[in-house]
């Protein structure tokens, strides 16, 4: 009887798990086929190489997890960073690197601040106000180059680039770094706690006394930080600057917060969620060339998974309510 | 019952992808189960036959996999490639050095013996190629060059002259205005090195041969749709009858202006000059309201690319920079010519 009733808990604990995990499994149960199928998937060299590819844009993920909690959505973050890019390169190139960083993160924060008065104090739409500043920052950025890339010779940004422990660069560093404060900052903080009530119900976060239009402004300042910290990041590891870097970025942060199991509709989620979410398409990226698979069925492929994580996801939760 | 049904998906989720995973890999398997008690030098002797009898695997990264000018640029890698009994895989770069810098890696993890790179841009060439250097591999660079300061690194760039492509559309421009003129000028991405060089060679060109273009830089981004929109603007704010020529970077914007012109009843009338290999271009050439073209053939270009890599893959001497053959291409040369 008691046997039973083990088993019967230990079941009943695993199909919880699936229900509220289902996206988690589906990618273990593809890198298990992965491993089995291509050896080299699990070589240390390829795990270091999908933990690269998607810290960079990962850490904008982060930003847009919260932006979404907050019931919120930041178009502008792609000009952002291709503007952090080309402003880091040139600025380095002139100033020197320790300028070129800070004026940098500054200059993405400052376009933060523009974005979250438009949409805290002047109450507009946040959809329009970053498409529109999206292509504002975009156009600033090709009349700042005069359209064309621009790299640069630096050797400490070289260095920098080229430093590694253990095949570890520093972008994945920065990615964890970022990935523990961000967890703390929503989990263990009142910060992070007015953000979700914030995005969960605006009326009712206000009339309880939280500041909504400072949570608003904050989380597009966050974004604007995070796209520059990013453009940065990429310019470490390819030392130049375009405005066509990071033309898929926002789509690729929401792709992967919506994977990872945040709503879209705010006031609920997580960055550590997110990360299930920048694993599935980093994984899927990487494997997809690993199984020698075309340019073309690539793409096709990518939305199809993509696109059945969803379903099944939704679909599971719908039955778990 | 819903909870039975659920575990029971999800193990045959893990058995399917285990059998999947099995089969993929049959014969590494298989091999497996029948050396266990072999001795390691002859399973590694086993799997050295193996390798030896599988087809060398060329791996490709395209920055611009899914432009236009790279269909027909892909199925020239492809066929070469089936032709000289390669096996290759192609993948979208996605106009990031990032993104394949990645691609490389796993390629390489993956055992590729011999890679091709096609840059997004030059600026962000040098830690790719850096790397692909790093690799001991044969390796090719294909359409666009890098970087100067990574140049000499590069064991051989298969590429159009993209300054000669301006040269030619310029010359076309100035023997059809032999006493200067006005032109609009439609370019392709603000960045893109074909872009740059071509704008280079164009503006001084023109400088010298008394040929004003009326408008700023513009970029349809390759669009026809963006390029239409550019010449009826242009229509508008100069007038049919200051705009002597149109001159536009490929076909897809001169179809996109041809339509303007067409909708304003000035096709015929407004003539152009363009570069590429585009069937709209043939037509226009025929029809006569294009002036010529200078010729970039994609198809060519793909296995000019594989077979100098093919000279690198078997010890051979290949060239620094192998030019894609090009040259004006006016009415009578029609023929001499494939079409895309």
């Amino acid at each position: 009887m008691k046997s039973y009733s083990i088993t019967n808990d230990i079941n009943n604990k695993l199909v919880i798990f699936l229900k509220k995990r289902a996206v988690t499994v589906l990618l273990l149960a593809f890198i298990v086929f992965m491993v089995i199928s291509k050896p080299s998937f699990y070589s240390w060299g390829n795990i270091t190489n999908i933990l690269t590819e998607m810290s960079v844009y990962g850490i904008v993920a982060f930003a847009m997890t919260v932006a979404i909690i907050g019931g919120e959505f930041d178009l502008s973050a792609s000009s952002i960073f291709g503007w952090a890019t080309v402003f880091f390169i040139s600025i380095t190139n002139t100033l020197g690197l320790i300028p070129a960083f800070f004026l940098t993160l500054i200059s993405g924060i400052l376009m933060g601040m523009v974005n979250g008065f438009l949409v805290s104090k002047v109450k507009l739409n946040a959809f329009v106000v970053t498409l529109a500043t999206m292509t504002i920052i975009k156009g600033l950025t090709f009349f700042y180059t005069g359209g064309s890339p621009i790299n640069t010779s630096n050797e400490t940004l070289i260095a920098i680039g080229a430093f590694n422990v253990a095949g570890i660069t520093l972008t994945p560093i920065i990615f964890v770094i970022a990935l523990i404060v961000f967890i703390l900052i929503l989990a263990k903080t009142r910060f992070g706690r007015n953000i979700y009530a914030t995005g969960g119900n605006y009326h009712v976060a206000k009339l309880t006394g939280i500041n909504v239009d400072y949570y608003k402004f904050i989380i597009f300042v966050i974004v604007g930080f995070c796209s520059a910290l990013a453009g940065i990041l990429l310019c470490v590891r390819v030392q130049a600057g375009s405005a066509l870097y990071g033309k898929d970025l926002a789509l690729y942060a929401v792709t992967a917060t919506v994977i990872g199991g945040t709503s879209l509709s705010g006031g609920n989620g997580g960055v550590a969620k997110t990360v299930i979410g920048l694993l599935v398409m980093s994984v899927l990226f990487n494997a997809l060339t690993l199984l020698g698979v075309e340019g073309y069925f690539q793409q096709l492929i990518r939305g199809i998974v993509l696109i059945a994580v969803i379903i099944i996801d939704t679909v599971i939760k719908k039955k778990n309510k | 019952m819903k909870k039975k049904w659920l575990v029971i998906m999800v193990v045959a989720l893990f058995i399917v992808s285990l059998f999947v995973g099995c089969t993929e890999n049959e014969t590494s398997s298989d091999s497996k189960e029948k050396t266990e008690n072999v001795a390691t030098e002859e399973k590694a002797e086993e799997k050295t036959d193996e390798k030896a009898d599988e087809p060398l695997r060329i791996f490709m990264s395209n920055a611009y996999y899914t432009a236009p000018y790279c269909a027909p640029l892909n199925e020239g890698v492809n066929i070469e490639a089936e032709r000289l009994g390669y096996e290759i895989q192609i993948v979208d770069g996605e106009g990031s050095a990032d993104k394949q810098l990645a691609q490389f890696k796993a390629a390489v993890a993956e055992g590729y013996d011999a890679l091709i790179y096609f840059p997004a841009d030059e600026a962000s060439t040098p830690p790719v190629v850096d790397y692909l250097v790093s690799t001991g591999l044969p390796w090719v660079v294909l359409n666009t060059t890098v970087d100067p300061a990574v140049e000499e690194l590069v064991p051989s760039t298969i590429a159009s002259d993209f300054r000669d492509i301006g040269s030619n559309i310029a010359q076309m421009a100035v023997d059809y205005l032999p006493d200067g003129g006005n032109v609009v000028y439609i370019e392709g991405a603000a960045g893109s090195s074909y872009t740059m060089q071509l704008t280079e060679s164009i503006y001084s060109t023109f400088e010298e041969n008394n040929i004003t273009i009326l408008n700023d830089h513009q970029y349809s981004d390759w669009d026809p749709g963006k390029s239409m929109v550019m010449m009826e603007d242009f229509i508008t704010k100069y007038g049919a009858e200051n705009i002597d020529l149109v001159v536009c970077q490929d076909g897809g914007m001169w179809q996109g202006a041809l339509a303007a012109l067409d909708a304003a009843g000035l096709k015929g009338k407004v003539l152009g000059v363009a570069a590429g290999n585009d069937l709209i271009i043939k037509e226009s050439i025929i029809d006569g309201s294009l002036l010529g073209t200078s010729i970039q053939d994609p198809f060519v270009e793909g296995g000019l690319g594989v077979s100098t890599l093919d000279k690198l893959i078997k010890g051979e001497e290949a060239p620094k920079w192998a030019v894609v053959p090009g040259g004006l291409c006016l009415i009578d040369d029609i023929e001499k010519h494939k079409w895309f």
